[in-house]
């Protein structure tokens, strides 16, 4: 598993890539009430927004960390957004067939959340 | 017979072309072969907001408990009881809009208006003579797919609630339909062709109107067809697929129509002859919304008398659901294909009292600003009241006011509106680098 600088986790399989909130991020974030995201068929961008999730007080935009196809959502989360919360590495946001990652990313051994 | 105007229609387009023709002065007959008042009166808006209302009503019942009210009895809805008011409603509203018309002086004919040429129109074996006609006589839904099926009008006919529907389509007139047939107790099914509902919509607002139908238990059948839709076995079948503008019968070629029927227009409303004119839903690509249709029809008298040019203003355009969604102005993609650099902000009301007293559904506002001139251009609310609080967005649009202005704007605590305060000033602070 690979973090981005924005607090993404990333596993990949093939050219598959699923990714998610890390732990710091949603401990950060707190109680997560929202997650609104990209739709199947999507294009996304490194760099660029996938969705956002809401907070009571804050809405937090998602950076992508790779680009490519969105290909599957997680509607569980989107239908019971505490699963961020409560099991972020299980609560995956979507899937992207991918065709480029973010250079910046980091082993997941490496990441140390709000020193990274 | 002679007069100034011949408006031929009675609904919002018509009635307020009448209106601000009599302000003027002007002699007018207006024309209508049903009921005053239009679609928005009979077979639109108005139905609708009361069946909506009461299928509202029913749920807060049952949710009641909340408060500490005890109702010992299970809520039930009667439903003929319930269409017998919205009739006595919709009948009472028309019996005073008459009564205004009649009180201006307004030649009601209630006949079928044939257009002899432009500046003759026949009703009733009359010929009425005028200087200017205007076109005001609305749309119909669109012709059924599945011949089998029930339009919105027909919908709005129906005396009992269906176990079951199947619905096609996913615009808005399909959503508020869905939103209330759900409350009141039906197994909704819809079905569209899109991979979201209201496809035209800012999307976070869509996704509002899905999840508000998924709890109350509305299937959402995405990327389907008309094939898929055929197979389910609803009570009901219900075809929501858009309205067509309604011609009236016209013995020469005075206007121009485009691919889909409609009539073209000037902004001010005239068509390709100088003196005939065209307002509301029966105009090409017309938003087909009530209050466009009025504005129009008071715009059309003001270019025919006054020589006023219209000026483009911004309007609402609302889904009553609850919460209610509201879309004004540029949303973030519309903007950028304008080539309009924006700004974005959504500003969620899960801390706002009034929200969490009441419904405590998931509301949020988004505002759009122009990056480069700090003005509102924009702004998509998902909140209680949200169509009210879409009236001093709109006047913020039209007036050109910066962020800073909105924000510095005192709003009384606790309400709805109150987040216009909070929103503003966070896109101030994302403006301002913050």
């Amino acid at each position: 598993m690979k973090v981005s600088k924005k607090h993404i986790w990333i596993e990949t399989n093939g050219d598959i890539a699923r990714i998610g909130l890390t732990d710091y991020a949603q401990s950060q974030l707190k109680a997560i009430m929202f997650a609104n995201l990209a739709d199947e068929g999507d294009q996304v961008e490194i760099g660029e927004t996938f969705g956002d999730v809401e907070s009571i007080k804050d809405v937090t935009d998602l950076i992508s960390p790779v680009s490519g196809e969105v290909i599957a959502v997680n509607e569980d989360v989107c239908d019971e957004p505490s699963l961020i919360n409560e099991e972020p590495y299980e609560s995956w946001l979507i899937e992207v067939r991918y065709t480029a990652m973010d250079d910046d990313v980091i082993e997941f051994d490496e990441y140390d959340g709000g020193n990274i | 017979m002679k007069f100034d105007i011949g408006i031929i229609g009675g609904g919002p387009a018509g009635y307020s072309a009448a209106f601000e023709a009599a302000e003027q002065e002007k002699t007018v007959v207006l024309f209508e072969n049903r009921e005053i008042g239009g679609t928005c009166l009979n077979r639109g808006c108005i139905p609708t907001k009361f069946l909506a209302h009461t299928a509202e009503m029913f749920e807060d019942v049952k949710s009641i408990d909340r408060y500490g009210i005890e109702i010992n009895e299970i809520p039930n809805v009667h439903f003929e009881k319930t269409k017998a008011e919205e009739e006595k409603v919709v009948h009472e509203l028309r019996e005073q809009l008459l009564t205004s018309i009649l009180a201006k002086k307004i030649e009601v004919i209630n006949a079928e208006a044939i257009i002899d040429d432009a500046t003759h129109i026949s009703a009733e074996d009359q010929i009425f003579e005028v200087d200017y006609i205007i076109l005001a006589t609305g749309s119909v839904p669109s012709e059924k797919i599945d011949v089998n099926a029930i339009n919105s009008d027909e919908l709005l006919q129906q005396k009992s609630i269906p176990k079951t529907m199947k619905i096609y389509g996913g615009g808005v007139v399909a959503v508020e339909f869905a939103y209330i047939y759900a409350l009141l107790g039906t197994q909704v099914t819809m079905y569209f062709r899109a991979n979201r509902l209201l496809r035209k919509w800012d999307k976070d607002l869509a996704k509002v109107a899905e999840s508000v139908l998924k709890s109350k238990g509305v299937v959402l059948n995405k990327r389907t067809s008309i094939d898929d839709y055929n197979q389910d076995n609803s009570e009901v079948a219900f075809m929501a697929t858009g309205r067509s503008a309604l011609l009236p019968k016209m013995k020469s070629d005075l206007v121009e129509l485009d691919e889909n029927g409609a009539v073209v227009t000037d902004c001010n409303g005239k068509t390709m002859t100088d003196n005939v004119y065209a307002i509301g839903d029966v105009i090409s690509n017309s938003p087909m919304l009530a209050h466009v249709a009025m504005e129009q029809g008071r715009r059309a008298i003001q270019n025919i008398f006054a020589k006023k040019e219209c000026e483009l203003n911004t309007v609402a355009n609302c889904i009553y659901l609850r919460p209610e969604i509201v879309s004004v102005g540029y949303d973030k993609d519309t903007a950028e294909e304008q080539g309009i650099n924006c700004l974005v902000v959504k500003h969620v009301m899960y801390s706002n009292a009034r929200t969490r007293i009441s419904s405590g559904e998931r509301s949020f506002i988004k505002l759009v600003a122009n990056s480069a001139t700090g003005r509102i251009i924009g702004a998509q609310l998902a909140c209680e009241r949200a169509s009210d609080i879409a009236s001093e967005l709109c006047l913020a649009i039209n007036q050109e006011m910066i962020v800073e202005k909105l924000a510095d704007s005192t709003r009384p605590h606790p309400s709805f509106c109150e987040e216009v305060t909070a929103a503003a000033q966070k896109l101030k602070g994302i403006m301002d680098g913050v």
